[in-house]
């Protein structure tokens, strides 16, 4: 099995430990949160920005679009989440090569984490969308003795998301190691190609999955409102 | 595979914390900035659709007056021309009528100077003949030419019709003159007085030398004028020397 970086212990404090997961993800925060201010630190609108302003608009833009293109909504809403998650997804997958590294998104803890942010992010930007009220009112639609089945629908489509988002970030791992204890000596630097590749497209998969899940439920919640004004209204 | 809550809690926050520090330090800047960017193209764009519609309206009205600048060029042109010709026409016209000017003033001058010489002929031939015919009458008949004059006068004035006689003698004005064109000697002026005296007792006769008479002698009285000369002769000659000079002249 492959190995958990949970299990790598730096520093220890009664129940709390400091392991490689932490220290790798605090890592690649520190990175992309310094990388971010150096380059954004004299932002200006001229027509010809520099290299590294340049690349991060550039970054910035195509998760704007992708957003656009799912949800079909303004992406300014939903860029702040979607885009942290693939860019510490991203990250964190493409520092594997570095020598002694341990990306933080190869524990089971940080997908689960993940999926828990998700599966809040999901009412949650629900509710911003229609108002408390309103979003508690649907699991009380068409009546309220569906009340238990509606909560058990969101429970279960979150975990899916959580279980899928796993799947997706395990299998890399786990296709690596079977890999690799079948040819043990030439084949890690392909592995780790490949695993630039995977990484990438696990961040692309985690990023738009979870942008589906909270576009369609916000999207669902927003039909919703509309066809009860109009209901009322008439 | 174990999950760790106490690191799966630990994890959410980071996660929190990251997007909050990403937000507040990469997804606002870069869209505020691509905003501003967007904005400020916009605003460019749009001052250049400005500028370039007012630019197409500066060329259009350029071109109009352009335009207009050919047209009055042209009809500038035209009317310049239009003037020049009228001017030519004028000048043409001025120098024409300056050469008939000429012309005529060269003729006249001719004319003139034709006279003139004529005149200048005329006496000049006049003295020569009264010169010879003076040295003829001295010759031939030992008489001058001046009592040949006043003989010949006095022949003529007793040959006088009657009427013209009668006029002479009943003349109401006595101061009668006679002119030649030489001096005459006393005593051909008495036998002249005297017999003028015949014909009209009282006539006082004054004596006049008139060089335009050449070659004669005239008769003034009671406002009439009877002379005798060679003028009728040299007005003959004259005609024909002026004949002769127009012949010589084409």
């Amino acid at each position: 099995m492959p190995f958990n970086p949970d299990d790598i212990v730096y520093w220890r404090y009664g129940p709390f430990r400091l392991n490689a997961t932490l220290a790798y993800t605090w890592l690649v925060m520190a990175l992309l949160v310094v990388g971010s201010w150096l380059a954004t630190r004299r932002l200006e609108p001229t027509l010809r920005p520099g290299p590294w302003q340049n690349f991060l608009e550039a970054l910035v833009e195509v998760i704007r679009r992708q957003i656009r293109e799912v949800t079909r909504q303004d992406p300014d809403r939903y860029l702040w989440f979607v885009g942290t998650l693939f860019l510490f997804i991203a990250l964190a997958d493409l520092l594997a090569p570095v020598p002694g590294y341990h990306p933080p998104t190869a524990s089971l803890s940080t997908t689960t984490a993940l999926a828990l942010c998700v599966f809040v992010a999901v009412p949650w930007f629900g509710i911003r969308e229609v108002g408390l009220k309103n979003y508690l009112r649907q699991y009380l639609e068409p009546h309220p003795l569906m009340l238990p089945f509606n909560v058990i629908g969101e429970f279960s489509r979150t975990l899916a998301l959580a279980v899928r988002l796993y799947g997706n970030l395990m299998s890399g791992a786990v296709i690596g190691a079977v890999l690799i204890t079948l040819v043990p000596f030439f084949f890690p630097v392909v592995m780790q190609l490949l695993g630039l590749l995977t990484g990438f497209i696990q961040a692309y998969i985690f990023a738009v999955l979870a942008l589906v899940y909270i576009a369609s439920a916000s999207a669902a919640q927003r039909e919703r409102l509309a066809r009860l004004r109009s209901e009322e209204s008439s | 595979m174990q999950v760790d809550w106490l690191t799966v809690a630990a994890q959410i926050v980071n996660f929190l914390i990251l997007a909050a520090l990403l937000k507040r330090f990469l997804y606002r800047p870069i869209v505020t900035t691509m905003a501003a960017r967007q904005h400020y193209i916009d605003q460019q764009l749009q001052e250049a659709r400005h500028l370039k519609a007012q630019a197409e309206r500066l060329i259009a009205a350029y071109r109009r007056r352009l335009e207009d600048l050919e047209a009055e060029r042209r009809h500038l042109i035209d009317q310049a021309r239009r003037e020049a010709e009228t001017e030519r026409q004028a000048l043409l016209e001025k120098a024409r009528i300056e050469v008939e000017e000429k012309r005529r003033q060269w003729r006249e001058d001719l004319a003139r100077e034709q006279a003139d010489l004529l005149r200048d002929l005329k006496l000049l031939l006049a003295e020569q003949l009264v010169e010879l015919g003076r040295r003829a009458f001295r010759d031939l008949a030992g008489r001058s030419l001046e009592e040949g004059i006043v003989e010949a006068f006095l022949e003529r004035l007793a040959a006088l019709p009657e009427d013209q006689r009668h006029l002479l003698a009943r003349a109401r004005d006595p101061e009668w003159t006679v002119a030649t064109a030489l001096p005459l000697e006393d005593s051909l002026r008495r036998r002249i007085e005297s017999r003028l005296k015949r014909i009209n007792p009282r006539a006082q006769v004054r004596f006049e030398q008139r060089e335009e008479l050449i070659l004669g002698i005239a008769l003034e009285a009671d406002g009439r004028l009877w002379q005798w000369n060679l003028a009728a002769y040299l007005d003959e000659l004259e005609s024909r020397l002026r004949q002769t000079l127009a012949r010589g002249e084409s």
